[in-house]
Parts: structure tokens; sequence; C-alpha cells
């Protein structure tokens, strides 16, 4: 962890070290958005909330496959296009401002979220999620999140997780699997609550 | 395999695109005509929401862990405080290990700057101006610019970043904006080693109850950060303490305000296993139901299978405790919850899912403490 660099990231995040990635990101990016905010016209509290949301939708991108981590890709360049173009976007809001599009060049697409905002502040959807997938295991839902999210190899997987080979994680990959969509189709309340929120 | 699991495969399959022609359009068609199969496919996607959304959660706690309040890592201009120990993390601790890093400026701290009566960001004081001043002729090879500009000019608005590794001493001026050549310049000077008093407590049953003690002596409450694996504690206090740990050796990395870092370890964390008589139990027949005594009982399963993965639910199906237990080993629970707690007497449901030569297979049963 001692000398990884913001380069770094890309690698971290391919392997499912989600922490050290966001420690990274905290360490080289965030002091930029800092920056950025604040001779913006914003404040410490918004910088901080800029740069946090800045990184969710990051996340969120990267779950949706909108991104793909090659090795010419720069994590820390692409949150900080994300939060640029959220704070012009809020200064826009507040204040009803026209602005030249600054980032023609980026693309704005990219930065579309998947609408898991409002569900993120949600304490009642949080709560039944953290439920679900608690009553999976900690261990299926690693597995599955590395597979589904991080888009690691079973070999990788099986590395990581210590299982004998790459057949033992399939074979428990589609157990935990099978295991997650039961538990969510047992919860009637998170359901509706989901599909509400959705609304 | 079960119509169910065939389901499940089916649907991974067409949402990993790995269906062609036929395959895929009679996907469409049954998705279309089969209602209860259509209701899988809904649940299928939410259910993968629902971890997305899970893991952004944890994403978000993480990010909410942080210390916003401390000095941003490549901007040393919000909090003086923590100004050297963010160099240190740029820098990278380990090649501080062999190489102390002291700046030849003094370093006051200040804490609030005001301009145009309104105030702006707390700033580094470099209080030795004069050093700054001849760091720049060196590296400009000239005076201009400079003779422009009080020294304490220069000092003030002067902060230090460390960008090419402990050796390269870059200096930058905000005030005199026409400079564009940064300099710079070696500077070694040798660490005092503090000393410092490590202990480490035992992981008792190895269910992660080991602790490591951490104690700076002689040290005036600076700030300093010390990191064992990957936890990182940024502390102002001497005395640090890493609970949960696990029987194993750990390193402790220690940096010093002063930019000084040292490797202390390895630390050796025991297990010693609480020896509580039980019956041996036997787990080859299926559903069944053992009594533990939780005063003078453990759980314990003797070692069977090439490997097992245990996980112990309580009566609302909520996970109290996992385990992997590698080949050769018994597993023994004693009765505790993750966080080391101990559990409510009544019926628990274990669920062992073992590998035995190539083939696997699931036992389920319950055990009524009391």
């Amino acid at each position: 962890m001692f000398d990884l660099k913001e380069k770094d990231i890309i690698q971290l995040l391919k392997s499912g070290e989600r922490d050290k990635a966001l420690k990274l990101l905290y360490k080289f990016v965030y002091p930029n958005v800092r920056k950025y905010a604040l001779n913006h016209g914003a404040t410490e509290e918004d910088a901080r909330d800029l740069f946090q949301e800045s990184v969710i939708v990051f996340f969120q991108n990267l779950f949706a496959k909108k991104l793909a981590l090659t090795d010419g890709f720069n994590p820390g360049g692409y949150v900080m296009s994300i939060a640029k173009h959220k704070h012009i976007d809020k200064l826009r809001k507040d204040k009803n401002l026209q602005f030249v599009n600054e980032f023609s060049s980026f693309e704005e697409k990219k930065l579309e979220s998947l609408n898991f905002e409002h569900k993120i502040h949600n304490l009642e959807v949080q709560n039944l999620v953290t439920q679900v997938l608690e009553s999976v295991g900690e261990r299926c839902a690693s597995l599955l999140k590395m597979v589904m999210l991080y888009d690691m190899t079973l070999r990788e997987v099986a590395n990581k997780l210590e299982y004998s080979n790459e057949g033992s994680a399939k074979t428990q990959l589609f157990k935990c699997r099978q295991k997650l969509i039961l538990k969510y189709k047992d919860n009637s309340h998170l359901k509706n609550l989901l599909k509400s929120v959705n609304e | 395999m079960s119509s169910i699991e065939n389901d499940i495969n089916l649907i991974t399959s067409y949402l990993e695109g790995t269906f062609s022609g036929d395959a895929f359009n009679e996907f469409n068609l049954r998705l279309a005509n089969d209602l209860e199969f259509n209701g899988l496919f809904q649940d299928f996607s939410a259910a993968n929401d629902a971890l997305t959304l899970d893991e952004l959660y944890k994403i978000k706690n993480t990010l909410d862990s942080f210390n916003y309040a401390a000095t941003p890592i490549t901007s040393f201009i919000s909090s003086p405080v923590n100004w050297i120990g963010s160099i240190s993390s740029i820098l990278g601790l380990s090649s501080m290990l062999s190489f102390g890093l002291i700046t030849a400026f003094d370093v006051e701290k200040k804490d609030k700057v005001v301009e145009n009566n309104k105030e702006i960001k707390t700033k580094e004081i470099v209080s030795d101006a004069s050093a700054i001043r001849q760091e720049f002729i060196k590296a400009t090879n000239s005076t201009e610019n400079l003779a422009e500009a009080k020294p304490t000019k220069i000092a003030e608005y002067a902060y230090v970043s460390f960008a090419k590794g402990p050796k390269e001493l870059e200096i930058t001026n905000h005030e005199l904006k026409n400079i564009q050549r940064p300099f710079s310049s070696k500077i070694s000077i040798p660490c005092q080693k503090p000393t410092w008093k490590i202990e480490a407590e035992t992981d008792v049953n190895g269910v992660g109850t080991g602790a490591i003690n951490f104690k700076l002596n002689g040290y005036q409450k600076d700030y300093y950060t010390v990191i064992l694996n990957d936890n990182y504690i940024e502390t102002y206090n001497n005395k640090v303490r890493f609970n949960n740990l696990k029987a194993g050796e750990y390193t402790v990395l220690l940096s010093l305000e002063n930019g000084c870092g040292y490797e202390i370890g390895p630390i050796v964390v025991k297990e010693t296993a609480v020896n509580q008589e039980i019956p041996t139990t036997n787990v080859s027949e299926a559903s069944t139901s053992y009594l533990v005594n939780s005063k003078t009982e453990t759980f314990k399963l003797p070692s069977k299978f090439d490997s097992q993965y245990i996980q112990i639910f309580d009566e609302n199906k909520n996970l109290i405790s996992e385990k992997n237990v590698k080949a050769g080993e018994a597993y023994e629970w004693n009765l505790k919850d993750a966080k080391g707690n101990k559990v409510v007497n009544g019926k628990y449901n274990y669920h062992i899912d073992y590998q035995h030569a190539s083939d696997e297979e699931d036992i389920k049963g319950e055990l009524i403490i009391n």
C-alpha cells in the first residue's frame, strides 16, 4: 500500500481492493476536487460532498460496465471530471446560471448515474439491502461482488478467497447467486420498497 | 439440477451474452410467455441491483470515514498540523524506512490566514526565508523576480512538495507567479530514533480477538501515523491499539511528523484455545440436533473433510458466525458472535458446506444452547 501511486488505482480495483483504491482516490484526487471547489465558491463541506458523490458515480458507472479499466484509463481524471460537471450543474441550478459547456469533450453520457443516488440516501432501503446481503453471508457477498461488480476472473477469485480451484469457485458462485436471488425473492418488503423508490 | 437452478443458469448465460441464434430467440420467447420465469428474471436483475447498492453503501461508509479536516495530500494549504504526515504519504512510507527526511526549513504552524478581511485558508508558514531564498537562487541561477519580493513574503507563501521521492524537494512560490521553473534541493538529515513499547494480546480460539498495543515513549503529542497491515491510523495520541486481530505475524510501520519512518516487527499474535471438554459430535448424519451447555461447552466438530465452510444462523436466519476450515482442522465455535459477544441461549442452525475429494455436499442441522 505504501508505495502506491495514482495509476495503481486501476490494478487495485481489478483485484477487488476497494478500500485501498478509495484511499488512493482520497489521497490523490480529493485535494484537486477540494481546490477546484473552493476556488469556485464552494465550502469545505461542499467540497467533501462533491468528492464523495463523484466517487460514487464513478463506481456506479464502473459496476454498470460503462467504464473499462484499461491501462490507459485515468480514474483520477474521470472523478475530477465528474466533480467539475456536478459542481457546474449545482451552480447552474442554484443560481440559474448559463455556462458555456467547458467539458464538451467529455462524454456526458458516461457521467449519468444509474439513479442509485436516492436509494443510497434511503435508510430503510439500506437496512433491508444490508439484511439481505448479511443473510447471504459475507463470503458469498464478497464472491458475488468480485465477479459481478469488479469483473474478476474465477481464477483470481479462487486465489483470493482460497478456493481449491476455479471449479470450486464456480460452484460457489452459482450457489451464492442462487442464495442471493432466493433471499431477495423472499423479501417482499424490500422488493416493494425498491419498486416504489424506482417509481 | 433443479428447474430453478437451470433457470438461473439460463438467465446468467443470457445476461453474459453467451447465447446466440436460436437459444437467444427461445429465451426471449419464454420470457414473454412464462410469467414465473419472467418473475425470476426480474428478481435476478433486482438482486444484482441490491448487490450494487450494498457495495455503494460500503463505499460511502469508507468515504465517510476519511478525515476530511486533515491536510489534503497534494496541496499543503489547509491544515499545517498534518503537513509532513501528508508528505510522507506521497513519498511512500517504504522509501522513508531507510532515509530520514527533514526539511531544511523550520516550519511554524499558523492556523489562520486572512486575505481581504476574509479568512480563506490555513497556510504553512516557512520561517526560514533566507534558506528558501538561497535554494531559489541556486536552482534558478538567477535573482531575477526574487529581488522584487521581500524574503519574508517569499517565505510566507511558499509551500513545499515532494513529488519525486525523498531526495527531491520541490518548492513552489505562489506569490511569484511568473516563475515557472521549479527548483529542487537534496537534503538528508539522519533521524533520531525514538523508543516504543509494543505488546501483543493473544487470539482466543482463533476467532480474531487478538490485539496489538503500541506506545511511543517520550512523544510530545505530535502527529504521527501507524500502519499495521491494512489498518491505517493517524493520531496525536502516543498510545494506539489494534483490535480484532487474528493469530499471525504483523508489522507496524511508524511514520513520525518529522518524516522519519520505522518498520517494527514481526509482532506475533498467538492463538490460545480455551479448552472446554465437550462431547465429540459426528456430522455424518444430516439434520442432527445437538445440545450445548453454554456454561461449560463449545460447539466442536471433528476434522472430517478436506475443507469445510461453516455458517451458524439464529432462529431469524441471521448469520451469527462463519468460518472456512482448512483440511485437517477441527471446527470449534466458542458461542460468540462476530463481535465477540456471547450469544443468547436458544436454538441455532448450522450449515456445513464441505468438499470431499472432488465432491461437495451440504449438511444442515440445529443446535440448542442452554
